[in-house]
């Protein structure tokens, strides 16, 4: 028995001995924390990799590293020769693509990248407007770490549902299926050196086709999302006179709703002729809008409501048909239609001709819940 | 030797704890990857498939423990020679024996990929190999008991995994079911076969019969485990047809296992690390019991002592483990062994079945005459 | 003829080895056969009483010498006696025996009696009047508790056994009483329940201790590894208090007490892991307060085991887990660490357990202040020093916490040690590393008995009934069967259907 025991015992050392695995001791590897991803000269990528800021409070730089290789795999390797500390994907948070890259269209946006273990299928996505590497090499002094800084930008603009989530995950999940299209947000460089989320991007396969900008967006995520919590100021187009506006600054009226909840579902409603309803249910609160009308009575608030609803459903049929134009299915009209008739066998090409020609009506369905502190 | 086989008092094991050897049996290394495999067959589908797949082990359970009942308390390696006489029985015993080591190989290889490719792709094949082995040595010695004990924690302890479910369920598309029924039967019933390398492991029954307590409560138990895989089996199914898009699912080796990639808790993040790790405590059981099964089989068979056998064995394993790295390989080898279980697991005990009944009918026709 | 001679010879020897054991019938042969078996030792008493012709032979110090003047010197010294039976009757000592045999007569001489020797009788009289050796009971220091009783066991085996006897005043308490050591000869004690306690555990007890070929035992913790069923195992199998109350929980549940004479520990088995973690405040608290307090044990325990291998597993391989938030906190605190993970571990742990064990050396008042100011001073030192980061700090301090809330001392210690191995192979081989050990634990413990009976019921083999009073303890009406581990010969601690209709 004891004997036993010790044969275990050695066989057991031996083993810790001669087969320690390889290390990545956290200090001695280079975080990295966001890729940029632009176009090179001769069909080659420019990588820009920033690692992750240590020491918040001293005032280095953060690490950014620029390189070039004809794989995205080898712009790491490449960068590697740069560093002290090898580098590691394995705490990536953000990819970004500089929009060149992706009104080539040529590469596929997420595939390469996920078939690395490392790195974590809730990794961000986002296209640049303009480069990548001048997105990553903007200097501000309330930006310590870049990296860091648009992670957390749009982590936070996800939450609260202003931008569409599109982490890899998401990203591929819409890539590998046949009739919806990817959308990513879209980061700007400010003037004064700072990061702005500007709008999305809409793709036709993996190539960049269009840009929306925030309202529209808006629009997107409330046709495929459902919203628990959410704040948006609509433009209210109407004729009536008691909803002139010019109370404020701008002479538009603008009525800034809150908590919004929403619903919504797309039916297919004919099948030969392609025909779809989209109908939207939401609600909200109405902390604000500027026109002298009296939200106290219910009969101006069955006003608003109408209001809204009609500029809601205008709003939403242009970018509808601002996509169509662009033949990009990005509401995933081409899946719906894939699940509700038998035997489609829907293939990409055959989509993109019908989905030009389709026909959808709109249904918004909206109620003002409460108006805050104030009648 | 005997063929009618009655283990010790102290060896017993309650009935129930027959639910949570199936289980831990049949969820292993094919609970990982059939999604894919399944569903590349019978798309949209292909839970239909599991079912189908979950209702016919039902339909094999309920014939095996039929075929052990007509043959009193006997196992397998008994009945074999009963029914085909010593020589035939004797190689026939042979074949189950090899049949349970490939089966440990087979696990023994997949989950050693699997810890190769998400998380230490440079720790050489034979160090996992030998660690493994030791273990399963260790736990080996302690005798059935033991053995069945680490399937109940294993069952016990890996439940935790379940309640992670609801996170890929809040990036679920539903649409992604639809239209039901479209793929056309043969794809269906394809798939159903694919099921074979993922459902396997109820065979242990033949094995394990002769040491459950009581007899009568055989089936309630052996149904309730099955039927807890099975619903655990179409759950993933479900779940990643509608967390996947089909070419995503199509892509994707692991799916099981990728699911977890979303999971992000505020103390860890990427879980599947946790998981990747914690999938020895699945193995385990199935390490354990399949070994213990193919021993069994050579004391029962041959009557030799377990010790030197246990060292050879090990050595069988050892040896080839170490070869068949690449993932094609590996593939291979997992379907050559998906067409031999086939045939073992869900074809052979139906002429098992109707071999012992004959043979029982037999005898009784030749006593009335004498 | 060869037969016959063998069996003369053997005869012979018998008959002279009796000669050797009967009392010696002068008093001068008697007192010197009496010395020399004791070693001619300083301590030998005798003392001839007036002219009655008694002679009293004793060892001073173990013997009561108030007891001795006033029950058996004055009662007897003005008078003179024939015969020893005459004296026996005017003694007011309430032990006393007659015996004829020299090794008895040593042997109770060293139990604490006193020889009352007539010169020609073939018998002497030996009074049992044991002196105080010791202390006088006191307060259950070790595992001290806040609600229930507050006394503990001494080294006095009768007064243990009288302790256990004013809990349970039950006729059915059976104490049985065995010695062991060739050299110490100490007393031991089985106490059980009759008619509740499992006879077959209390013969594999019996026959255990019976069997022990041991020169001497001192403690009853030396005991209780020599009668364990696998001492080559780390983790123990039965279990210590000082406690009588626990004891006659114990007893009550049908296991066996066994108490060494000299050794203020009682040994309870047959005992399962989950009871180590358990303490009889949870059952002297409400049920959902009992039950939360032994939920916060058991996840102490895989804290304590588990926390410091994670954080070496997660530094050295699987930086990926770290989330974002605490990623920089770490980072930054390493920065300045030069060793890798595993050792930085490895050092402080070290350090900890070093102030433990010269905080458990010193006298109480030093050791506290040197604990408190070690772990101060070193740490901080260590962290400006750059020796290790701080959050290790926290994080070995959590988990010496935590195998401090272990009730047993004994499996306490086993969880400290346990740390260890398991930062090994988290240092070499990162999660898979610590699943092993996991794993390796979860098949060792499965592998145990304690006295026969499973180590790790009612978990496994599962028992569903005894795990109302296993990790949690549900309200006493909810637990009414005595647990299965102990195989009681009544099931039941009480009819609960009748209670249910009265109470």
């Amino acid at each position: 028995m004891i004997k036993k025991g010790f044969i275990c015992c050695y066989s057991l050392s031996f083993l810790l001995l001669c087969g320690c695995a390889e290390p990545k001791v956290l200090d001695k590897v280079g975080l990295i924390t966001t890729m940029g991803f632009d176009i090179g000269k001769n069909g080659s990528f420019l990588g820009t990799l920033v690692g992750l800021k240590i020491d918040t409070n001293s005032q280095k730089d953060v690490v950014i590293l620029d390189s070039e290789s004809l794989s995205i795999r080898g712009i790491r390797s490449n960068a590697d020769n740069q560093t002290s500390k090898r580098l590691t994907s394995g705490q990536l948070r953000v990819i970004l693509y500089g929009e060149e890259l992706l009104k080539n269209g040529k590469i596929r946006i997420a595939p390469i990248l996920t078939s690395d273990p490392a790195i974590s299928d809730m990794t961000y996505i986002a296209m640049v407007d303009g480069r990548a590497r001048d997105l990553l090499h903007v200097k501000s002094s309330h930006i310590p770490d870049i990296g860091t800084h648009i992670y957390r930008l749009m982590d936070q603009n996800t939450k609260s549902k202003m931008m569409p989530l599109s982490t890899i995950h998401e990203v591929l999940h819409d890539h590998y299926i046949i009739g919806k299209d990817p959308v990513l947000p879209i980061l700007s460089k400010l003037d004064n050196n700072g990061v702005v989320y500007k709008g999305v991007a809409i793709f036709k396969g993996g190539k960049l086709v269009g840009k929306l900008n925030t309202e529209q967006s808006f629009y997107i995520m409330l046709i495929n999302d459902k919203y628990k919590s959410g704040t948006k100021d609509i433009i209210i187009k109407s004729d009536s006179s008691k909803l002139k506006g010019g109370q404020g600054l701008t002479n538009k009226t603008v009525a800034s709703l809150d908590s919004i909840r929403s619903r919504s579902n797309i039916k297919l409603i004919n099948k030969e002729k392609l025909e779809y309803e989209i109908e939207i249910k939401l609600s909200g609160r109405m902390l604000e809008i500027n026109s002298p009308i009296d939200i106290g009575n219910p009969k101006n608030m069955k006003l608003i409501e109408k209001e809204i609803k009609k500029s809601m459903k205008k709003d939403i049929e242009q970018l509808i048909s601002f996509c169509q134009s662009k033949n990009s299915d990005v509401f995933g009209f081409g899946d719906i239609y894939r699940s509700s008739v038998r035997h489609s066998n829907l293939t990409e090409e055959k989509w993109y001709k019908m989905y030009k020609n389709a026909k959808v009506n709109v249904k918004v369905d909206f109620v003002v819940i409460r108006t805050g502190l104030n009648d | 030797m005997k063929v009618q086989y009655q283990p010790k008092q102290q060896y017993l094991l309650n009935t129930f704890l027959l639910f949570f050897i199936f289980h831990a049996m049949q969820v292993g290394i094919g609970i990982q990857a059939f999604e894919r495999i399944i569903f590349s067959e019978a798309k949209q589908d292909a839970w239909i498939s599991v079912v189908l797949a979950g209702i016919f082990s039902h339909v094999v359970v309920y014939i095996m423990i039929k075929t052990l009942q007509i043959n009193g308390t006997s196992d397998i390696y008994g009945i074999q020679i009963t029914v085909y006489g010593k020589w035939i029985g004797k190689i026939l015993n042979c074949f189950f024996i090899f049949y349970c080591l490939l089966a440990f190989m087979i696990i023994l290889k997949n989950y050693i990929e699997v810890l190769q490719t998400w998380i230490f792709p440079t720790v050489p094949t034979w160090l996992f190999s030998v660690s493994i082995l030791l273990l399963v040595i260790y736990g080996f010695t302690g005798g059935i008991r033991v053995i069945v004990g680490v399937c109940f924690f294993s069952f016990i302890l890996s439940i935790w995994m379940l309640g992670l479910i609801g996170y890929p369920l809040r990036y679920s598309e539903l649409n992604h079911l639809l239209p039901i029924m479209e793929t056309n039967i043969v794809s269906i019933i394809k798939g159903t076969h694919k099921m074979t390398l993922t459902i396997i492991g109820f065979e242990i029954l033949y094995v394990v019969y002769p040491f459950l307590k009581e007899k009568d409560k055989v089936q309630k138990f052996a149904h309730l485990g099955i039927a807890a895989t099975n619903i655990l089996y179409l759950l993933l199914m479900l779940l990643s047809i509608i967390y996947f898009s089909p070419g995503q699912l199509e892509k994707t080796i692991w799916p099981s296992l990728t699911l977890f990639k979303i999971i992000k808790l505020p103390f860890i993040e990427r879980i599947e690390y946790v998981i990747i790790t914690f999938w020895l405590l699945i193995i385990l059981p199935n390490l354990l019991l399949y070994l213990w099964a193919a021993i069994q089989g050579v004391k029962r068979t041959f009557g030799k002592k377990s010790k030197w056998v246990l060292l050879i064995f090990i050595l069988f394993i050892f040896i080839p483990s170490l070869f068949f790295n690449s993932r094609i390989n590996i593939n291979r080898l997992n379907h050559y062994f998906s067409i031999i279980a086939f045939y073992i697991v869900f074809c052979y005990p139906f002429i098992l079945y109707a071999l012992s009944l004959i043979r029982k009918k037999l005898t009784s026709t030749m006593e009335k005459m004498q | 003829m060869f037969f016959k001679k063998k069996k003369f010879t053997k005869e012979k020897a018998e008959k002279q080895a009796k000669n050797e054991n009967l009392i010696p019938t002068s008093r001068e042969l008697m007192s010197a056969e009496f010395k020399k078996r004791l070693q001619h030792s300083a301590d030998i008493l005798e003392n001839e009483v007036g002219n009655s012709g008694i002679t009293l032979f004793s060892i001073g110090n173990l013997i009561d010498k108030t007891m001795l003047h006033r029950d058996i010197i004055e009662p007897i010294i003005s008078q003179s006696f024939d015969s020893i039976q005459v004296i026996m009757e005017h003694l007011s000592v309430g032990e006393i025996r007659k015996t004829d045999h020299m090794d008895t007569v040593v042997q109770s001489v060293l139990d604490g009696s006193v020889v009352i020797y007539l010169e020609g009788n073939l018998f002497v009289l030996l009074a049992h009047i044991p002196a105080r050796l010791g202390r006088a009971l006191s307060f259950a220091l070790n595992e001290s508790q806040v609600v229930g009783p507050q006394v503990a066991f001494t080294e006095s085996l009768m007064i243990n056994l009288g302790l256990i006897r004013n809990y349970i005043k039950d006729s059915n308490l059976s104490v049985e009483n065995l010695v062991v050591g060739s050299r110490s000869n100490k007393s031991v004690a089985i106490v059980s329940l009759n008619g509740i306690a499992s006879q077959q555990m209390v013969g594999i007890v019996r026959k255990r201790i019976q069997n022990l070929k041991i020169d001497a035992i001192l403690d009853s913790s030396q005991l209780a590894q020599l009668i364990e069923d696998n001492s080559l195992t780390i983790f123990p199998q039965l279990a210590l208090t000082e406690r009588p109350d626990r004891i006659c929980d114990w007893l009550l549940k049908g296991k066996l007490a066994i108490i060494v004479d000299g050794s203020s520990l009682v040994i309870g088995s047959p005992q399962s892991f989950v009871e180590f973690f358990q303490t009889l405040e949870d059952s002297n608290v409400n049920w959902q307060i009992g039950s939360f307090l032994r939920l916060l044990r058991v996840s102490a325990l895989f804290l304590s085991v588990f926390f410091t291998a994670i954080y070496v597993a997660c530094l050295t391989f699987h930086y990926e887990v770290i989330p974002q938030t605490l990623l920089i906190t770490l980072t930054e605190s390493r920065a300045r660490v030069p060793f890798p993970p595993i050792i930085e571990a490895f050092l402080l742990e070290f350090v900890i357990e070093l102030l433990r064990e010269a905080g458990a050396r010193l006298p109480t008042k030093v050791g506290q202040t040197m604990g408190i100011v070690g772990g101060i001073v070193i740490g901080t030192a260590a962290v400006q020093a750059g020796f290790t980061s701080n959050i290790l700090i926290i994080i070995i301090a959590l988990a010496a916490l935590g195998s401090f809330v272990t009730p047993s001392y004994t499996m306490g210690n086993v969880i400290r040690i346990l740390r260890f191995p398991l930062i090994i192979l988290a240092g070499f081989w990162g999660f898979y590393g610590i699943m092993y050990g996991f794993c390796f634990l979860l098949i060792h413990l499965l592998r145990q008995s304690s006295l026969g009976s499973p180590f790790l019921a009612p978990f496994y083999p599962p028992r569903f009934e005894d795990w109302k009073d296993s990790l949690i303890r549900l309200p006493f009406s909810v637990t009414y069967k005595r647990p299965d581990q102990t195989r009681p010969e009544d099931e039941y601690k009480y009819d609960y259907k009748k209670a249910k209709d009265h109470n």
